[in-house]
């Protein structure tokens, strides 16, 4: 087991998820960066994962259709939607199914980073 | 004229006419056919008369016949014996042959003897004169051929006409030489007339032929007597019808005319008997007459004038029930049973009539609606119940033109003058009026009429109805006043809702602006964000970099920040947030605007708040936005200083918040592009502050009144609902 937290970064924006996954990258955790629902579900597969921070809105799958496919697999995957729309059904109904928490676009990187930390102490503990 | 009279005048005319007719024809024929007997039986007697006058000639000739050719005669002339003369010829000699004159002439033309003797006296009278002159030598009378050769016939003399006839003097065996002529004659006097008349049973008389002085008859007769026998026949007098003929001398002229009288028997016979027909035929005319009329009295007229007087008797009476008396088996018995089959009609339809009459009656008692009736003249004679119902008068008030007196003093005149108009020129009448009734209610009716015509198509008076209008009137003037009421409604409620449309359209176009600003929003946040994380990637990648880097990343932030406020505030317009309503105190509402919007120094401030000023019922930072939008503009209005005046008062149960400077002012033509986004007339901002006012103000259940004058100022008022308790 790792010292650090696993995190999985889904944007169809290749700069947003890549620059995300640097920061986090940076900041000591171990990130995968994918470009979309299909790409996410393919790297989940091969590695592990303990949080998954995705885009709602994405062309092939939405972000809470994606969280819906993790939980066949992966029932104890830990995601993070992030919006630019505060007021969208989709969100509701993925909170409905599980989902903690919603982060607003922009990503206030300093909120995330303060959010990612407390996580990791808690799996840590955990583990 | 009646059918006697003018029977009687045809039959008698008629009877006239064939009378004379028949009278006329068989008078002609009866006369004229006695006229043609009587002219055939003259002529048969003339022709008589002439034959006993040839008779007569020829027994003078045959006297002569006797003497001339005898041997003593013979032997008189050559020895003149007087011997003989003694015996033979004496004078009874003469009476007994009948014979006045004898003259024996020898053939020297002497007479050797000559006697003549009136047969009546028997004695000798003298040989006329006159008779010399025919006997000269080589006369007719003397000179003959041969022994055979003889005359006889009349020889006119101025004496008088005379029968002679004369021979040659021969032997007794009738052989010459002859030795002279024997000449006897007799007078062909009166005497001889009468004698033929008698023999004859004529009554004959005789005129010389050359007489000057013959009787106009005989003159006449004269003219007309030619050819070898002439006979001429001419009616006399009524009584006395002639025939005329001439006798010729032995020499072959006219000598004598002679007349026979014949009584006219058969005519005057015919004559009575075309009289006697014409009395009898009268008389039957007249019997025949008679009886016609007796018969066309008795069977006719005295049957018509009965029946006429029966008729005339049930036209009196008026009732067509009674019946005519019909008897006999003839036209008047079919007259009479046509009167009674007509009579049976009459009185079937006047039943009807009376059913019919009735039935009408029963209507205009119940009918719903007043009826009236006039004369030619408009006078009213006939009104039903209900006319009386409704018009509040009594039927007698209301005949004549009794009725104008219930009629409402304001149409009196033009009713009246219209009635007049209708009746003059006989048309159809409608009118609306009114009738005060006793009781001093009005009441308004529609009255119609139209002229009642007779057979004859002329006009005999007007029939007519009033309805009782009263209610629908008074349900018209209802009705106009709801119209009316309804028409301000619609005319309010379009006003309404064109104002309702202008917003709806301006809300649309916001909708659509808003879509267009959060869609735009939202795409630009995420390269904003990308941009933001990276510069904090960058940050965090060179937590030693020089001044002018740090400098660099310090001034991408600020203007990412900057447009994110801007997108924010396009996501504020385009999606309204929440609206959280309490009663908030306007002066602190003023107070907090002025903290997060102060006033720049240029601009003088005057607050008016009453502090009575009731609370308004409003979402406080919304109206704190809306109030700090138009603080901010009202000192924008004033870039080179300048009043500004937040007032508060009441207005029609809410509160108007008025933000007043004394700025540049908002030129006319763009007051009404206000409130529309994306508007602007200033250089930075994009012209969504007055519209997202206008939508919180909306929002809110208040409004924003603009009131501006180029170069004086601008007035923007909030005015927002109070809270109710």
């Amino acid at each position: 087991m790792s010292e650090t937290l696993t995190i999985l970064v889904v944007d169809d924006n290749p700069s947003m998820a890549k620059i995300l996954a640097d920061i986090l990258d940076v900041k000591g955790f171990e990130v995968y960066a994918a470009y979309s629902g299909a790409e996410a579900l393919e790297i989940l597969r091969n590695h592990p994962v303990e949080i998954m921070l995705t885009d709602v809105k994405m062309p092939d799958m939405n972000g809470v259709t994606l969280y819906r496919e993790t939980r066949k697999t992966h029932p104890n995957l830990t995601t993070f939607l992030m919006t630019a729309y505060a007021a969208d059904d989709i969100i509701q109904q993925g909170m409905a199914d599980g989902i903690k928490t919603v982060l607003n676009k922009p990503v206030d990187i300093d909120l995330l980073l303060s959010l990612f930390s407390a996580y990791k102490r808690l799996f840590t503990k955990a583990r | 004229m009646s059918i006697r009279i003018k029977i009687l005048i045809v039959i008698c005319l008629t009877f006239l006419a064939l009378l004379g007719i028949l009278y006329f024809t068989s008078q002609w024929f009866f006369l004229q056919g006695a006229i043609v007997a009587e002219e055939k039986s003259t002529t048969r007697d003339v022709t008589r008369l002439l034959a006993a006058l040839d008779d007569q000639i020829a027994v003078m000739d045959a006297t002569v016949g006797d003497y001339a050719p005898w041997d003593d005669t013979y032997e008189l002339i050559s020895s003149g014996d007087t011997g003989y003369i003694d015996s033979n010829l004496t004078n009874g000699t003469f009476t007994n042959l009948g014979v006045e004159l004898m003259l024996f002439i020898n053939n020297s033309g002497q007479i050797v003897f000559g006697k003549m003797v009136d047969l009546d006296s028997e004695a000798e009278i003298p040989v006329p004169e006159s008779l010399y002159s025919e006997l000269q030598v080589g006369s007719r009378l003397l000179s003959h051929k041969d022994p055979s050769d003889k005359m006889a016939g009349i020889l006119s003399l101025p004496e008088g006409p005379m029968i002679i006839a004369s021979q040659p003097i021969v032997t007794s065996q009738g052989e010459g030489p002859i030795r002279g002529t024997l000449i006897m004659g007799r007078r062909l006097d009166e005497a001889e007339i009468a004698k033929l008349s008698q023999r004859t049973q004529l009554s004959i008389s005789a005129f010389p032929y050359n007489d000057d002085v013959l009787p106009d008859d005989v003159a006449l007769a004269r003219n007309s007597l030619v050819g070898v026998k002439p006979i001429f026949v001419a009616p006399q007098s009524e009584t006395v019808v002639s025939g005329y003929t001439l006798v010729n001398d032995v020499y072959g002229n006219p000598a004598l005319i002679l007349r026979v009288d014949t009584p006219r028997e058969a005519f005057t016979q015919a004559k009575m008997s075309v009289r006697y027909l014409g009395l009898a035929l009268f008389a039957i005319g007249f019997v025949l007459g008679l009886v016609t009329m007796l018969l066309l009295e008795r069977m006719v007229i005295i049957r018509l004038t009965s029946l006429n007087s029966s008729v005339m008797k049930i036209g009196s009476q008026g009732t067509a029930s009674s019946r005519v008396e019909a008897n006999g088996n003839d036209e008047i018995f079919v007259l009479a049973t046509s009167v009674n089959s007509m009579l049976d009609s009459l009185e079937n339809s006047q039943a009807k009539e009376r059913e019919s009459e009735e039935r009408y009656k029963n209507l205009a008692t119940i009918s719903p609606v007043g009826i009236f009736r006039t004369d030619q003249n408009g006078a009213t004679t006939y009104v039903n119940p209900m006319w009386c119902h409704i018009s509040g008068l009594s039927v007698d008030e209301a005949l004549g033109d009794g009725w104008l007196s219930a009629v409402h003093p304001d149409d009196k005149e033009s009713l009246t003058k219209g009635w007049q108009e209708t009746t003059r020129l006989h048309k159809a009448s409608f009118a609306d009026y009114r009738f005060v009734r006793p009781d001093g209610t009005v009441t308004c009716v529609m009255g119609q009429a139209i002229p009642e015509m007779n057979s004859e198509n002329q006009i005999v008076g007007y029939v007519g109805t009033i309805t009782d209008i009263t209610e629908r009137k008074q349900a018209e003037q209802q009705r106009a006043q709801y119209s009316e009421q309804l028409e301000r409604m619609v005319k309010g409620r379009t006003a309404q809702l064109e104002e309702a449309q202008e917003k709806l359209v301006r809300q649309e176009k916001l909708a659509v602006l808003g879509q267009l600003a959060g869609g735009v929003g939202h795409e630009l946040r995420n390269p904003l964000g990308i941009i933001n994380n990276a510069i904090y990637y960058l940050k965090l990648v060179q937590p030693d970099a020089d001044d002018k880097v740090r400098q660099y990343h310090a001034m991408i932030e600020k203007e990412v920040h900057t447009a994110d406020k801007i997108i924010s505030d396009l996501l504020d317009f385009a999606r309204l947030k929440s609206v959280e309503r309490e009663a908030a105190s306007v002066a602190e509402l003023v107070q907090r605007v002025l903290s997060r919007f102060p006033v720049p120094p240029y601009v003088e401030l005057a607050l008016k708040l009453p502090t009575t000023l009731p609370k308004v019922f409003a979402d406080p930072p919304q109206m704190e936005q809306v109030l700090g939008n138009l603080t901010v503009n009202a000192c924008q209005a004033m870039p080179e200083g300048g009043k500004l005046t937040i007032s508060a008062r009441r207005q029609k149960g809410m509160v108007a918040i008025a933000v007043k400077d004394s700025g540049v002012g908002i030129l006319p033509e763009n007051m009404a592009k206000l409130f529309e986004p994306l508007f602007t007339t200033k250089a930075k901002g994009i012209g969504l502050g007055l519209a997202v006012s206008q939508k919180l103000a909306e929002a809110n259940g208040g409004r924003i009144e603009v009131q501006s004058e180029p170069e004086k100022g601008s007035i923007f008022t909030l005015v927002l609902p109070v809270q109710d308790r």
